[in-house]
């Protein structure tokens, strides 16, 4: 009788579905619990019984099992559908499983893993992580779990859209961000030099952030936008905004670098993180938008305006309006000079397709 | 959301899974709740006990008022009585979502439970589901002998807003002086309509219930021609806190939960009631938040559910549990 609470089998099994898992239990360790009401939440969520056996940690406790309605040595007793060694200092101190009888959920594995885990923690408490910690896990995370661990005692979705900035911490003297534009309880970290944070997509920096960047001749990266779960593959986007800002433009955004963020060493970027490629993917989809790409690419070979009309046997101002005309789809000057490496690394990228 | 530090870990586990029940969305919230409960009644045992669907007449031109009535399968004289009134903010929940407690009650007191199906707010606000509460009070009474009941054993309860139409019902009964009723059952009952009390101002985004559902639902149940808070013409029966003389009103079991915007109006009508003379066992549990005891696993659901139990034999005087 759960009432009002959703069970694992009306959970989904993807990256939502785990941390919602993963939150399940910390809250339990968050709270204080016992290895008792460690097992009537599991069953609970598992709407199976489930059991632990911890003799090798403690050889007088006798195996325990409970059913979904809180009741202690249920009958029947199943066989094991899922189960997980219970490990405290490298140590197997025992095991803790679910008698699922019928077909196994996907979340089944999670489920004992994280029984696994939160009675290990109950057996021998650990510090718990605090709210930088878990930021720099997820910029900097082991592995896949260990990202959803993070969003999910981040309080952060982890398809929430955001960015990472990144400048270069100078003993500790930080910029002005107001705390409220970082997702969830994510905080702003210092890692070998240099301060992170995560900002929220659509978050802009303010005029007056510029300034004050630029009165301390801090130079400032904002990376590409990705969901929370994929923030580590930013940290190098916002690395390389950074490098290319200047005293006179402390703030490097990502987005304005283009294809060019594909230069980042070691990354495998999605195509679809990169706004210049998205828009033109849009472009190439219509015959009239491919005859703009088509102009730019004849104009970037050409090298003028008149070369480019000459070779496509139109008046010049009519390759300058097309020029216009894409700048205008692609939110960028793709003729202007300083324009000229982003809009040749646009090219490139989507004629290697 | 805010954490809340104090929350019991099992319940505080489950909060992870709780669904949004949001009363500015009554559609979504009517159907995400209906079918949360239809998958706990598809679980639920009804071995050892009889579950009629019967009817009684509404009051003057009111329709019929459906009553889910619960008895023992085997048993012999008059039985004493809950009249039980399921809860949800005026606006939400069905007779049926309160089984799972009517069958625990009839299985471990061996008395009836006569669990009313009244019209909804804000489709009928106030008086409307009062009246079908009193009407099947009144039925019940009067009709004792048809039903198998005790009429000198007659209890009233209801859970949150059933809480509090419970408590409407009972002091109607007094001043009406037709039933007397032996005992009244509070569960975290939801009593008035000013939301002036620390708990009410403070909890603004509780688990399940919290100030921005009650502002609602006190508009839902009050109908178009409620003003808010200061307005001087809230019944009573709607709002029982406004009541001023608790004189001559039954026993009464009220518990009220720690996390629960409405624990401190709970906790004032027990005192109201006490200082009226009233005997009154007022339980606040811990680590709980409003709505929590549907959990039922939970350690601290189940002593809550056991207490309830207690005081409701001791109030309908069952001289020996059911077996």
């Amino acid at each position: 009788m759960q009432g009002l609470m959703y069970r694992l089998a009306e959970l989904d099994a993807d990256s939502a579905g785990l941390v919602r898992v993963i939150d399940y239990f910390d809250a339990l360790v968050r709270h204080g619990a016992d290895t008792a009401s460690m097992l009537r939440a599991s069953a609970a969520l598992a709407d199976c019984v489930v059991g632990i056996d911890i003799s090798g940690w403690s050889g007088s406790s006798e195996p325990r099992r409970c059913d979904p309605r809180g009741r202690w040595s249920p009958q029947p007793r199943l066989a094991p559908s899922a189960s997980k060694d219970v490990v405290v200092d490298d140590v197997v101190v025992g095991s803790v499983w679910i008698e699922r009888p019928g077909a196994s959920l996907p979340l089944d594995d999670m489920l004992v893993d994280r029984m696994a885990l939160t009675a290990a923690i109950i057996l021998q408490p650990r510090r718990v992580l605090s709210d930088a910690e878990h930021t720099r896990n997820l910029l900097f995370p082991m592995d896949e779990l260990a990202v959803l661990t993070s969003c999910a005692a981040l309080r952060i979705e982890p398809s929430t859209p955001v960015r990472v900035l990144v400048y270069t911490a100078r003993g500790g003297a930080r910029l002005p961000l107001p705390g409220e534009l970082a997702p969830g309880r994510s905080t702003e970290i210092e890692v070998d030099g240099d301060s992170l944070m995560l900002l929220a997509e659509s978050c802009e920096p303010t005029k007056e952030f510029a300034d004050v960047a630029r009165s301390r001749s801090v130079q400032v990266g904002l990376s590409l936008a990705g969901p929370a779960s994929d923030a580590n593959t930013l940290v190098g986007t916002a690395k390389f905004a950074r490098s290319q800002a200047s005293g006179l433009e402390p703030i490097g955004n990502a987005d304005d670098l283009g294809a060019l963020n594909l230069l980042v060493a070691g990354q495998s970027l999605a195509h679809a993180a990169i706004p210049d490629l998205v828009h033109a993917a849009e472009l190439r989809d219509s015959e009239q938008g491919a005859e703009l790409l088509a102009t730019l690419r004849v104009y970037l070979r050409s090298g003028t305006l008149r070369a480019a009309a000459e070779s496509m046997h139109l008046h010049h101002s009519s390759v300058a309006h097309r020029l216009t005309k894409l700048s205008r789809h692609l939110g960028f000057a793709v003729d202007a000079i300083e324009n000229r490496a982003r809009a040749t690394a646009l090219m490139m990228v989507i004629d290697n397709r | 959301m805010t954490s809340f530090p104090t929350l019991d870990p099992e319940l505080a586990a489950a909060v992870t899974m709780l669904p949004n029940l949001d009363f500015s969305d009554l559609p979504s919230a009517r159907a995400t709740f209906d079918s949360l409960v239809g998958s706990l009644l598809a679980d639920l045992s009804f071995d050892g006990v009889r579950v009629q669907e019967l009817s009684v007449p509404g009051l003057g031109d009111d329709p019929d008022v459906g009553v889910r009535f619960f008895t023992p399968e085997n048993t012999g004289g008059p039985l004493p009585v809950l009249l039980w009134i399921h809860g949800g903010g005026f606006a939400i929940g069905t007779a049926a979502s309160s089984d799972p407690f009517c069958v625990e009650v009839v299985r471990e007191l061996g008395c009836a439970v006569a669990s009313v199906e009244y019209r909804l707010a804000p489709e009928t606000p106030f008086p409307g589901p009062l009246d079908d509460c009193y009407a099947a009070l009144t039925h019940l009474h009067a009709h004792a002998d048809e039903w198998g009941i005790d009429p000198s054993r007659i209890a009233v309860g209801g859970q949150s807003a059933g809480g509090g139409l419970a408590a409407g019902t009972v002091l109607r009964a007094r001043d009406e002086g037709v039933v007397p009723v032996a005992f009244q059952l509070l569960d975290i009952p939801e009593l008035d309509d000013r939301l002036t009390t620390a708990s009410m101002t403070t909890f603004i985004d509780t688990p399940l219930w919290h100030r921005p559902n009650a502002i609602l639902s006190w508009q839902y149940y009050l109908g178009a021609s409620y003003t808010g808070s200061e307005d001087p013409n809230v019944s009573i029966y709607a709002a029982p806190a406004r009541a001023t003389d608790l004189r001559g009103l039954p026993p009464t079991y009220l518990c009220t939960m720690e996390l629960d915007p409405l624990r401190d109006e709970g906790i004032d009508y027990a005192l109201g009631l006490l200082r009226a003379g009233i005997s009154v066992e007022l339980h606040s549990f811990p680590g709980t938040f409003h709505g929590s005891g549907l959990l039922a696993t939970a350690e601290v659901s189940k002593r809550a559910m056991a207490e309830a139990l207690d005081a409701l034999r001791r109030g309908l005087r069952v001289v020996s549990p059911a077996s």
